[in-house]
């Protein structure tokens, strides 16, 4: 439920009883509402979640590279590609793009796209901190990659266990400084936007939506966010440890002076399984709204699926250590996180068959997006099976830090988490932009993809257990791995193939006819409103009454109890006369939040304050500086300013009195509240 | 027309599975965790086995669910009537809740113990020998041996446990030699011990599985197994100390290896005895030449060439921490004629 009180609607007195103000004098309030100048301050969830999703892309292209480099040099025994160095390198920066700058963000961009849409609210709680968020993580990003022009990248595995990360000794580089600081940028990038997505989520629904009425993609994200805002400090307190044993001579993970290394494993396992959740939790909400909307059937068990969701949730804080049942932890405690890594096993278990009793008696349509969605399950349930036998801890000593580990997650990251992202982009990509993809090169895409990655990843189940330890750039002839080697290889190159012609779709689609607004007869809010969504995104505050909202709008029974379109729905937003439907009336006038320069400027400050630990302090305080004015600049800023750009919508039409947003609304459920 | 697609693409499934299972199976795989040669791998061994073949049947009920249900629900052309709209069944649903946790607390009725008996105490019967990991090799002593230290090499009795006690002089290792059992890491501050055996004689690969800087991947192993006779003779034979020679090729060697700083990190027992608190920087090599591999055990030390190649330049191994600067070729030569008197 959305707050709900007979308060007036939260106005802003900006306007013509408010003295305008600029802020600080530093900057005229940014006023672009096209071009490239309107993405630098834009606040709307809806560019930055597009923001999001592309700068992912371009990362996933280079994580998929380095990739690349991995694989040719492991092609053959011996392999001569890169010299240990670059190879270490590149796995490196390969976990730590693909972990922290490609699914972290693709989710954050499906999360900030579709949360408030779902939900039926104009925006998020905050959307200059969203912009922030955004601004931050690419900041962050930026940093840890500039590392290869500025002395070597890090290359000490994306999990930097101490000590060799901590002692200068063992990493003379400032590799591992830049993986330190820049994960700590993007760390605060990512709990900015939990604890937005959170608010959002808990306050800013529709009048109706109650928590079980909630799309499930709002409820396994929801999740998501909160293991982010407990999982993300424990990181960040490691992470500065780490930074201050490197910068500052500290001992924290010192073996000479008494520490004890597991302090750091166990540190970055806390943050490290429940990260885990947050990569998969919400490819499992994309694909639980793709299945049914073209099983053409509700979810099978929508309350099995939240709590199984929300038991990952908890019990993911409670199995760090099978990460560690090589590092000689003891019987007892091996024992037990053998038991609870079992156990997780089970609510996992229900969503796979929850989804398979959701296609059962349905009728399925094969679109790509449904593809993918479908692909993801198969796959998952061998990333699951593999991570079964993980939990046997006496055999896991044969599997940990082989390349059966590196299948397994594989399984669970790439087959789990990149194919539901792939699922939700050619689900949710007419919506966004306008325009479908083409389902002709999305079906060769995604055998293409299919292949490549069981190819890729099948074989190094055999070669893990055949005594391949990861993390290894070579390996010496004659020990039997070679012909799954080179067929991973191969794999990797049809993966690489399928990339591209997903670019090519997409660069296709620029052409293809609009889409229309509920392109493929879905089931939740986003669907009710125009192909891409105005700057407000309802016209009409939606009233929800039930779970999947929009297609019991559409959808009744009629005498026979056959299942039949109504003729009498109405749009929430201005479509196309060829819809069907009705339109919703235009809106009142609707304040936005405007746009700003201040959370680009601020999270300019961060990159600044690290460059300068690294070279020279000067650069902190300049950083430093940059920061404290942003925040100034930000707090004295009116969050809506008419006159400034995209944060006014006037009516377009003016026809009705009625308001059907509350005279629909048997709840009587509150007013919209603006964002702030 | 789609389910005979289908069809097709399982026939081409099947055989593309063949190659794959005959992959794994062809040739000879010398570290292969499938293959174990002791008690202690083997019962981590049997405990998988179960466990993989349930996890092969829950795959082939899920993915059979799955096909199944693409094949048969798959809607036709044209028809646009809805299916019926279940919503659940709880039954249904608290039943695969309750079933796969059932499954799973056999596995861990099975599991428990078994951790708790490949932790246990020393073995009775059982030989110690001292594991030091260093970036990038291995230090092996056996202190109830008398003095012997060797390097990449662990020669153990066959049928007899071997207790490790391992530590690490930098950074964490992992011993590793999938045959005999699983890995253990290696950590500096801490003591961990761990247990392996084989069955019968041979020569056992294993390899450092954590990950510990540049030259990660050429930080291998071997496992040496003898028969209790043989294991005798080599505890023997490494109690004898070569002697200094005193004329000829090795001997100008023998003044190298002081010369040109060898002497400072590498233990000739009986000739140079290097001076360290803690153990030695580099591999012993009072034995050298009664090894088959060097520098990690990536290099044949039977090949002269490679020797001499890594006189020539230490560096080839990344990350190697050896310096010996610019040799003639007359130096290479007498070196490697005063290292092969170390035997």
């Amino acid at each position: 439920m959305a707050l709900t009180d007979d308060r007036p609607v939260l106005e802003l007195t900006a306007g013509e009883d408010a003295e305008r103000r600029e802020p600080l004098g530093v900057f005229r309030r940014p006023t672009a509402t096209t071009g490239w100048r309107s993405w630098l301050t834009s606040v709307d969830h809806k560019k930055i979640g597009i923001m999001y999703g592309a700068t992912a892309m371009v990362f996933f292209a280079i994580g998929g590279l380095e990739a690349l480099l991995i694989r040719t040099q492991l092609a053959t025994p011996d392999g001569q590609v890169l010299s240990e160095q670059a190879y270490n390198q590149a796995f490196t920066m390969h976990g730590t793009t693909m972990v922290f700058l490609v699914i972290m963000p693709m989710l954050a961009a499906f999360a900030n796209y579709l949360i408030p849409l779902m939900i039926g609210a104009r925006d998020v709680a905050f959307p200059r901190l969203n912009a922030l968020s955004y601004w931050i993580f690419l900041a962050g990003g930026l940093f840890l990659y500039s590392s290869f022009f500025l002395g070597g990248a890090p290359d000490n595995g994306w999990t930097s266990y101490a000590p060799l990360s901590n002692n200068l000794a063992y990493s003379p580089g400032m590799g591992q400084d830049f993986w330190t600081l820049g994960l700590q940028i993007t760390g605060i990038a990512s709990l900015a936007s939990a604890v937005n997505l959170i608010v959002t989520v808990i306050n800013m629904r529709a009048p109706g939506m109650t928590l079980m009425r909630m799309p499930i993609f709002v409820w396994m994200s929801l999740v998501a966010q909160f293991l982010l805002l407990f999982a993300i400090p424990v990181i960040t307190v490691a992470l500065f440890l780490l930074m201050f044993d490197r910068l500052f001579g500290a001992n924290f993970f010192n073996v000479a002076e008494g520490a004890d290394p597991l302090l750091w494993q166990h540190l970055f396992w806390i943050f490290g399984h429940p990260e885990v959740y947050i990569l998969i939790l919400p490819a499992f909400g994309i694909i639980s709204e793709v299945i049914p909307a073209f099983a053409r059937k509700p979810l099978f068990g929508y309350p099995f699926m939240v709590f199984s969701g929300v038991a990952i949730g908890f019990m993911g804080w409670g199995v760090w250590a099978h990460h560690m049942f090589a590092s000689g932890l003891g019987p007892v405690s091996v024992a037990a996180f053998s038991l609870s890594t079992m156990f997780i096993a089970v609510p996992t278990g229900v969503k796979i068959f929850n989804w398979i009793a959701t296609l059962w008696n349905g009728k399925l349509n094969f679109t790509v997006p449904m593809l993918f969605a479908v692909a993801l399950v198969s796959q998952f349930v061998i990333g699951g099976l593999s991570g079964v036998t993980h939990s046997v801890a006496p055999h896991d000593t044969q599997q940990h830090d082989t390349y059966y580990i590196v299948a397994h997650f594989h399984y669970v990251l790439f087959g789990g988490s990149m194919f539901g992202i792939f699922a939700g982009v050619y689900f949710w990509w007419p919506k966004v932009f306008g325009r479908m993809l083409s389902e002709t090169i999305g079906k060769a895409h995604f055998w293409l993809m299919f292949a490549g990655f069981n190819l890729t990843f099948g074989p190094m189940h055999i070669l893990g257990l055949q005594g391949q330890p990861r993390r290894t750039a070579t390996y010496a002839e004659g020990m039997g791995w070679d012909l799954m080697n080179q067929l991973a290889t191969w794999g990797s190159y049809l993966i690489a193939a399928s990339f591209l012609l997903w670019i090519f779709n997409v660069v296709k689609s620029r052409a293809n006819p609009p889409a229309g607004a509920d392109p493929w007869d879905a089931r939740t809010l986003e669907w009710s409103i125009s192909s891409p969504p105005p700057a407000h995104n309802f016209d009409i505050e939606p009233t929800v009454s039930q779970l999947d909202e929009w297609w019991h709008r559409k959808y009744g029974e009629d005498d026979h109890g056959v299942i039949v379109r109504r003729d009498d729905y109405e749009w929430m937003s201005v479509v196309g006369p060829e819809e069907g439907g009705t339109s919703a009336p235009p809106p009142e006038s609707i304040h936005l939040p405007s746009p700003s320069y201040w959370p680009i400027v601020l999270a300019l400050g961060l990159p600044l304050i690290a460059y300068g630990l690294l070279f020279t302090y000067w650069l902190s305080a300049l950083g430093g500086l940059v920061l404290i004015a942003s925040v100034y600049g930000w707090s004295l800023e009116p969050s809506v300013d008419p006159d400034a750009g995209h944060g006014h919508v006037e009516p377009d039409r003016v026809d009705d009195d009625d308001d059907p947003g509350t005279a629909a609304d048997p709840v009587a459920a509150g007013t919209t509240e603006e964002p702030s | 027309m789609k389910v005979l697609q289908s069809r097709r693409l399982l026939r081409w499934l099947g055989p593309a599975t063949m190659v794959l299972v005959l992959g794994a199976c062809a040739g000879d795989a010398p570290q292969d965790a499938l293959d174990p040669a002791g008690p202690y791998a083997r019962s981590v061994h049997n405990l998988f086995v179960p466990v993989f073949w349930v996890a092969v049947a829950v795959f082939v009920l899920v993915q059979g669910a799955i096909v199944f249900a693409v094949i048969k629900f798959r809607r036709k052309d044209g028809d646009d009537a809805w299916p019926e709209q279940t919503h659940g069944n709880t039954r249904l649903e608290v039943g695969w809740t309750i079933l796969p946790a059932l499954v799973l607390a056999v596995m861990a009725v099975f599991t428990v113990p078994v951790i708790f008996e490949l932790d246990d105490k020393r073995p009775d019967e059982s030989i110690l020998v001292e594991v030091t990991g260093q970036q990038y090799w291995w230090a092996f002593s056996y202190p109830e041996h008398g003095d012997i230290v060797t390097a990449n090499e662990l020669h153990i009795p066959a049928g007899r446990p071997v207790f490790l006690e391992m530590t690490s002089e930098d950074v964490v290792h992992s011993f590793w030699s999938p045959r005999l059992n699983g890995k253990r890491d290696v950590t500096p501050g801490r003591v961990h011990t761990w247990t392996i055996e084989a069955d019968e004689p041979g020569v056992y690969s294993g390899q450092c599985a954590e990950f510990c800087g540049a030259s990660h991947a050429n930080m291998r192993l071997k496992v040496v197994a003898h028969d209790e006779a043989g294991f005798d003779a080599w505890v023997e034979s490494q109690h004898q100390l070569p002697e200094a020679p005193t004329d000829g090729l090795a001997a100008e060697g023998f003044e190298l290896f002081e010369t040109r700083g060898c002497a400072a990190c590498h233990d000739v027992r009986g000739q140079y005895e290097v001076v360290s608190e803690t153990s030695p920087p580099a591999p012993d090599l009072t034995h050298l030449f009664t090894r088959d591999c060097f520098a990690g055990c990536i290099y044949d030390l039977n090949d002269r060439n490679e020797v001499e190649a890594w006189l020539r330049d230490p560096q080839r191994k990344a990350g190697s921490l050896m310096v010996i600067g610019e040799l003639s070729e007359a130096d290479i030569d007498a070196l490697y004629a005063y290292l092969e008197t170390l035997r």
